[in-house]
């Protein structure tokens, strides 16, 4: 029998040769260099009219915390969105693909898009610059703002509900 | 075949007569006759073909009668059966491929049985081969699809040809993405052999399709429940085996030429093979092979599926060297295929994908137009296979085949992302090397039986996104299984043993590279038993086991799967799992009328890795993700397979196929998730003979359809899906072919159709079932076109 695995024997040898021949290049893997990724966003609203001495608000979310905007209630704002590391001039740069989103109770926070400087190149609006009008005194909620990634989706129709979620903020709004 | 027919017919009329309407029957019909009729036919005789000298049972000897024109083919133990006789001396005539030809005379008055013996002939070589679908040579249950019964699957995936069998579903992830499921269980459960050769791409993936081209097989087998002996470990569910046509012996060159298109997708397909044999030196032969396929977005009943076509350009080229002694072969095969998958299923959150459901289809379903385009998302997968394979008789002692592999697995997966970053989103490259070297011994006595070995070296490397680490593995392997085979009964037993060293290389979330090792070894074993019970039924019974050892990415993998919308995480302390299968299974066989086989199986994993939800969810930017672990558990999976096929009269015949599956986990008392649910495929079908035009032959017409029954069998104990399981559905079917003779030049013509009445219905097992429907009605025409390019 011995006689019989004698070509194996070979034939396995060369494999084994084969083999260690081509993992010579014992390699480490790199560090994959992230894409850069979207992890927080900034909500800034200026007073339209400084008149009244109202300051300006900001809060920036990240992941699993719910920040607070104290806004003057009946008063109108010009909202701006900045995400980190620069990442809102890309979705700019890209507006006919993203819409940001904005929910909130009436009585509380209303928004106007169609901003003339935030519409993209097809009259649709962005959303990274709006005016929020905040409603009476003593009021509280939730102000939940997402932006949606709408490739190839983004038309008339497309709202919260359509393309994929880039990030999805949650702000507490009180009036007072 | 004709007058047996007529005969039998007359005799079974005058026995209905006889029994219904006695009176008129003896009026219209003289006594003696009816008595014959009625008491002296319909006697049975049976008995084996045994060789003389050997006592041994000769499967697949000829009797024939010449005085009724009638034959009969002994089945694997060499039993025959003659229905129907009529009182008399009968002459039987029984020729046997190396032995003489000898006549007996048997005089009939009861059914009786009757062993024929026959003497070698010692001019003629004492080979015979025995082919037939009904013999089983294991008592573990396989399905072999091949000749026409492939012929009709071709311009299919490879999951979407096997799911013809009793047993075999299909895992999807929209049109154009599928894996067999066999028993419930899939992916790296479930072993695929490619031409002898392990199919090592990155199974793991449930939307990772197997990466073969089904044209280039010639029959598939499917063996079914935990076949790790032969095949090695992670055979949990089974083995799916692709192999081609042997290469050609006879001089000359032939071809074939397929060329399909169907409807709904507009698919368009051509494979063409060349081969030849080399009259000079007959020992050489070779074959060229190659596949296009192309599809556009496929159509539900109501709207176009976005982002569903595919791209496929294969070939493989083989060279083969055979001696009577030796031999070698050589092969090379190449697949690319471009998948698109439904834009609007990539999702970013799980209020997203609670949108999708509740928007019930795409949000541009109604604009959606047809193109063959496909743009992001999509995968693009390239794996190349060189084997190099060489064989030695030796003599009396038996076979030696020694067989080397090299697989190279490119994966690139395209996702939807910001910029004008063209680079892929995730790659992967999977380098594997395999050899097996199997000694099968001449039979000694009743026993015959194999030992072998097998080593597998394998190298994982990625760029752009680490969800996958490196990993380096080496698996070696050794087993040995005989059979004994006495009379009526054999037996079967098998032991294997695995060794695995895997070491991964990863990155801590802080940039450090740590590099774990594991090393795993188990056992695999195999028992079963045959038995012939006679009159065309043969019980099975078989124990057998496999073990799989945890992939790196049950072990390694954390994040985000989005197209889930589930946050996973690994187990870096996974241990392997194991399988013990019981099937029993029942065959009848070579009958005029009622055919089928019936197989129970209980599959029990021990370990059994399976995603379980956890009760915190984890919060990203995107919003909170339900958590979901790597966890094991004992788990059953119970079931039973059941075809019948009953002709009703002369080439019409019913078929009828039951998958039945029943799964817990053992350890939270519950039913396990994505297992497929009961289904139900029945056809009616007429076969033309050759009636009607001598340019006509092999006509066939198939009208059936499939049952899939609601899955209420899922997890109650957890919350675990974001939709419930789809209701059931019922799909039309229906097929038509034949051959066409052009002067000497066959054209075989074939149509298919499914989903016939445009039905709406989505099935529990496709990923994309939370977005949209299912495909509509599709028709499919084939052409094949069988080449000669000889002189003669």
């Amino acid at each position: 029998m011995k006689k019989l695995f004698k070509p194996y024997l070979t034939a396995f040898l060369l494999g084994a040769l084969l083999i260690s021949s081509t993992s010579c290049g014992d390699d480490d893997p790199e560090p994959v260099e992230e894409g850069e990724n979207i992890t927080s966003l900034t909500l800034t609203l200026e007073p339209v009219s400084t008149a009244k001495g109202v300051n300006t608000a900001t809060a920036t979310f990240e992941a699993g915390t719910t920040p607070t905007l104290q806004l003057v209630p009946n008063t109108q704002y010009n909202a701006t969105i900045t995400l980190n590391d620069n990442l809102h001039t890309e979705v700019r740069n890209e507006a006919e693909d993203h819409e940001i989103f904005f929910n909130a109770p009436e009585n509380l926070l209303v928004v106007q898009k169609n901003i003339p400087e935030d519409l993209d190149s097809n009259g649709r609006p962005l959303g990274l610059r709006t005016r929020m009008i905040t409603g009476n005194a003593g009021e509280s909620g939730t102000l939940r703002v997402t932006l949606k990634h709408q490739e190839g989706l983004k038309d008339d129709n497309s709202d919260v509900s359509v393309g994929d979620t880039d990030i999805e903020a949650n702000f507490t709004v009180s009036l007072q | 075949m004709k007058t047996k027919s007529i005969r039998r017919s007359i005799l079974f009329a005058l026995a209905l007569l006889a029994l219904q309407t006695p009176r008129l029957l003896a009026q219209s019909l003289p006594a003696p006759l009816l008595e014959e009729a009625a008491q002296d036919c319909g006697l049975t005789l049976s008995g084996k073909v045994l060789d003389h000298d050997t006592r041994e049972a000769l499967p697949g000897a000829t009797i024939y009668l010449p005085e009724l024109d009638r034959s009969a083919i002994t089945d694997e133990y060499g039993n025959y059966h003659f229905h129907q006789l009529c009182r008399g001396t009968y002459m039987f005539q029984v020729t046997y491929v190396g032995y003489e030809t000898e006549r007996f005379n048997v005089k009939l008055s009861s059914s009786s049985t009757r062993d024929l013996q026959l003497h070698s002939d010692a001019r003629m070589l004492r080979t015979v081969e025995v082919t037939g679908e009904h013999l089983k040579a294991q008592a573990q249950t396989q399905h072999t699809l091949s000749g026409q019964e492939l012929e009709r699957t071709r311009g299919l995936a490879l999951a979407e040809t096997l799911q013809g069998i009793a047993g075999v579903t299909v895992l999807q992830t929209g049109p154009t993405i599928s894996k067999p499921v066999i028993h419930g269980l899939h992916s790296n459960r479930v072993l695929l052999l490619n031409n002898g050769v392990r199919q090592e791409g990155q199974q793991w993936g449930a939307e990772h399709a197997p990466e073969i081209d089904p044209f280039v097989a010639a029959e598939m087998k499917v063996i079914k429940g935990a076949a790790g002996v032969r095949y090695g470990a992670d055979a949990i569910g089974g083995v799916v085996l692709v192999e081609p046509k042997e290469l050609p012996t006879t001089p000359g060159i032939t071809g074939d030429l397929h060329l399909l298109g169907s409807t709904n997708n507009r698919q368009l397909a051509t494979s063409a093979t060349i081969e030849g044999n080399f009259e000079k030196l007959p020992p050489l032969s070779w074959r060229v092979q190659g596949t296009l396929r192309k599809a556009g977005n496929a159509k539900t009943p109501d709207y176009y599926l976005e982002n569903t076509g595919l791209e496929e350009q294969n070939f493989s080229a083989a060279v083969g060297y055979s001696k009577e002694k030796y031999g070698a072969e050589l092969y090379f095969s190449h697949f690319d295929t471009k998948l698109g998958i439904l834009r609007e299923s990539h999702i970013g959150s799980v209020q997203d994908l609670l949108y999708a459901i509740e928007r019930g289809k795409p949000s541009r379903a109604d604009k959606a137009e047809f193109t063959y385009d496909i743009s992001s998302p999509y995968q693009a997968v390239q794996h190349d296979l060189l084997k190099a394979k060489g064989y030695w008789h030796l003599g009396e002692a038996g076979k030696l085949e020694f067989v080397y592999g090299w697989q190279r697995n490119l994966r690139e997966e395209y996702e939807l992302r910001r910029g004008s970053n063209t680079s892929p989103s995730l790659q992967l490259t999977l380098n594997t090397h395999t050899t097996e070297a199997v000694f099968e011994h001449k039979p000694l006595g009743n026993f015959s039986g194999a030992v072998g070995m097998s080593t597998i070296y394998q190298k994982n490397n990625y760029q752009y996104s680490d969800f996958l680490p490196y990993f380096t593995s080496v698996t070696a392997g050794a087993f040995a299984t005989e059979k004994w085979k006495k009379d009526r009964l054999q037996l079967e037993a098998g032991l294997r043993y695995d060794y695995k060293h895997l070491q991964v290389k990863k990155f801590e979330s802080d940039r450090s590279l740590i590099q774990p090792t594991y090393d795993f070894n188990n056992i695999s074993g195999i028992l079963g038993a045959m038995y012939d019970v006679g009159y065309h039924f043969t019980f099975g019974l078989s124990a057998t086991s496999a073990w799989r050892a945890p992939g790196a990415n049950e072990l390694f993998s954390e994040g985000v799967h989005h197209s889930a919308a589930t946050y996973e995480e690994g187990d870096p302390t996974l241990k392997s799992e194991q399988a013990y299968n019981l099937e029993l299974s029942v065959d009848y066989f070579s009958n005029p009328r009622l055919n089928g086989a019936l197989s129970v199986y209980h599959n029990y994993i021990r370990n059994f890795i399976y995603l379980a939800p956890q009760p915190e969810p984890i919060l990203t930017v995107r919003g909170a993700f339900p958590a979901f672990k790597y966890t094991q558990a004992n788990a059953t999976l119970t079931g039973a397979d059941l075809n019948l096929d009953y002709k009703i009269a002369e080439g019409l015949m019913l078929e009828s196929k039951t998958s039945l599956l029943y799964a817990r986990n053992l350890d939270t008392d519950d039913y396990l998730i994505y297992m497929p649910s009961n289904r139900f495929d029945n056809s009616l079908r007429y076969e033309f003979g050759h009636k009607g035009s001598s340019k006509l032959s092999d006509a066939y017409l198939s009208v059936g359809g499939v049952y899939v029954t609601e899955q209420k069998r899922v997890p109650e104990n957890t919350e675990q899906d974001f939709a419930p399981a789809p209701a059931g559905y019922f799909l039309l079917q229906a097929e038509a072919g034949t051959t066409i003779r052009f002067g000497r030049q066959p054209v075989e013509v074939g149509i298919t159709g499914n989903n016939l009445l445009n039905t709406t219905y989505r099935e529990y097992l496709n990923k994309l079932r939370y977005f949209a429907d299912e495909p509509g009605r599709l028709l499919m025409l084939r052409i094949r076109v069988p080449l000669n390019f000889s002189k003669s």
